[in-house]
């Protein structure tokens, strides 16, 4: 045995054991917990996200790609940014595109929510069995869909448009500058609507069943109901929907790239595809890098917003 | 006659109209890209957008091999759609493996230990899952050249658990903090409480969902097939999509199929878990 090949291995073992079963401090264990994650969050996310910071004050077009750097020029990528006209288009489309797609989550995910509710409904058990479907679909299948329902000639809406005798030309809603943004955040809020339907029936869910037999009792009607008991305690909800999914809206990619592109001219330009479009389309990787952090820049605001109400909830 | 009207149509049936009209906006969007999926180039343009006139699986035998396609003005990356298809499953399912084993180990000590930093650590992470990921895909994109990882399915994986396993952190501190420490014996025992069930059905097929979804990642690292996952491949599609919707349409259809077959099947459980776990919080 003294002499067996198997010697280190056994040592091994001992020593992997002693570790196991000494009795560690709560830090020292936190740590080997989570040196793996720490690891792997330095490489693939505080360490991209302090070159990205570099390449934004750098001129850094593809030749500065192939060399790995060009020279420090300041702050001169964000005033170009800030002084770009189409910037400033993108950032009115993602306001747009972020507040509609809002709005639309909000109320058509309640209105299902609602519509799915009753257990004695056979339909709504057939509503919450396929509710999450869109979440599921990834969002550039979902973009490509979406841009085929649109087509002016092949397309599903065009055939229903002419059916019911709206109009007998062809809409192209992809290339159109007043339709294709409208037609993003519908193909958008199909995906995304059933987070917030999720969130919205787990809420109505949760409130105690003596709430409403109270109201009934004291004369209250369905509308009132809803208004002076239901909306309140769901107010905790739309406030985790509003920031979380602004934040997610604000950084929509997929669904306008597979859609429109950013077309016709720049009607769909949003925040994502400026900085795209200027890193990988222009080769300007200090001018997409520096739209990049404005845009972070807005996102971990709204993030800080959701932690601090997020600590808030969990106070009560 | 409005009061006649108003007792005629009954909350009941307000319900029932409601429910048919939700789920034609679920699944119209899938049913209307299957026209396209099932009709040839040609039909499509006869059927104009209206019902099909004519049913095909000549796009699906075309993707899965099953049909010589070289013979047609086919794209030669569309006969490695199979090859595609694996890609993605086993970038999917080592990320989610990975992710979930590295969210436990750090859900379970922002939950129960006390360190120094747990709550910057904590905030660190949400950021993480917070961040627009469009900011760092330069770098991430010299870095893996650095590391000699471009075009692998293993630098898809890393990048991506760098990001899921916050997803993941995030779910299962939640859990952790959520059972009582005494408790947790008992649950150990027990198997787990219906909030248990819940994260450990629910956490792998979402994670799983993110992986396969995610289209900036892989988009990034790969180059050739070798590493092309399916929204990629979908993707390749954008600038001429017009000449070939039947086949990208039959593309989509099996890219969305995986994920909104398991939504499908673990719908009881979402729908029912999230419930257990909010009436908690």
């Amino acid at each position: 045995m003294r002499s067996s090949p198997l010697r280190p291995i056994a040592g091994i073992g001992r020593s992997v054991l002693a570790v196991a079963t000494r009795d560690w401090g709560a830090g020292q264990l936190a740590f080997l917990l989570n040196l793996p994650a720490v690891v792997l969050t330095a490489l693939v996310v505080v360490y991209p996200l302090v070159y990205a910071l570099n390449v934004s004050v750098n001129k850094f077009g593809l030749a500065e790609l192939r060399t790995g750097g060009g020279p420090f020029v300041g702050v001169a990528n964000y005033l170009t940014v800030l002084s770009d006209p189409i910037f400033w288009d993108a950032f009115q489309h993602t306001l747009i595109f972020s507040a509609a797609s809002i709005v639309l989550m909000l109320a058509g995910g309640l209105a299902i929510a609602l519509l799915m509710d009753p257990r004695d409904v056979w339909i709504a058990g057939v509503t919450r069995a396929v509710v999450l479907v869109p979440f599921a679909v990834p969002p550039v299948i979902n973009g490509l869909m979406w841009r085929f329902i649109y087509d002016p000639n092949l397309g599903s809406l065009n055939a229903f448009v002419h059916t019911i005798g709206l109009t007998a030309e062809n809409v192209n809603v992809a290339g159109s500058t007043t339709l294709a943004l409208p037609g993003v955040v519908v193909a958008y809020v199909w995906r995304t609507l059933p987070f917030s339907v999720l969130l919205f029936h787990a809420a109505l869910r949760s409130i105690p069943r003596e709430l409403f037999e109270a109201a009934r009792v004291d004369g209250a009607g369905a509308f009132r109901t809803f208004w002076s008991i239901t909306l309140p305690l769901l107010r905790p909800t739309i406030v985790v929907i509003l920031v979380l999914r602004t934040a997610f809206a604000f950084a929509a990619f997929d669904e306008i790239f597979a859609v429109t592109s950013g077309g016709p001219g720049n009607s769909t330009w949003v925040a994502a595809w400026y900085t795209y479009s200027y890193a990988f389309r222009y080769s300007d990787l200090g001018v997409g890098a520096a739209s990049a952090f404005l845009l972070t820049a807005v996102v971990l605001v709204l993030g800080m917003l959701y932690i601090r109400l997020l600590y808030r909830r969990t106070e009560y | 006659v409005s009061a006649l009207a108003r007792r005629v149509i009954s909350v009941r049936t307000t319900v029932i109209l409601g429910n048919v009209l939700v789920l034609g906006f679920l699944l119209l969007p899938i049913v209307l890209a299957s026209f396209g999926a099932f009709q040839t180039e040609a039909g499509l343009l006869r059927a104009g957008g209206g019902l099909p006139t004519e049913l095909t699986l000549a796009n699906f035998q075309q993707l899965l091999g099953l049909i010589d396609a070289s013979a047609d003005s086919v794209p030669p990356l569309v006969q490695q759609f199979p090859r595609i298809f694996l890609n993605s499953l086993i970038v999917s399912v080592v990320a989610t493996a990975v992710s979930v084993a590295l969210g436990t180990l750090s859900a379970y000590s922002i939950a129960r230990l006390e360190f120094r930093g747990r709550g910057a650590y904590a905030i660190i992470l949400l950021i993480t899952r917070m961040l627009p990921i469009i900011v760092l895909l330069i770098p991430l994109y010299l870095l893996l050249r650095q590391l000699r990882l471009l075009d692998t399915l293993a630098g898809i994986i890393i990048v991506e658990v760098g990001f899921l396993f916050a997803f993941a952190t995030y779910i299962l501190t939640s859990y952790f903090g959520s059972l009582p420490g005494q408790l947790e014996e008992a649950a150990r025992v027990d198997g787990a409480t219906r909030f248990g069930a819940f994260v450990r059905v629910m956490l792998p097929l979402a994670t799983f969902l993110l992986s396969w979804n995610d289209f900036l990642i892989p988009l990034t690292v790969s180059i050739s097939v070798r590493s092309t996952t399916i929204p990629v491949f979908a993707a390749s599609f954008v600038t001429d999509v017009n000449s070939s919707y039947s086949l990208v349409m039959a593309i989509c259809l099996l890219g969305l199929a995986p994920t909104v077959v398991l939504a499908l099947l673990l719908h009881r459980l979402v729908v029912g878990g999230l419930t257990a776990g909010a009436v908690k919080g």
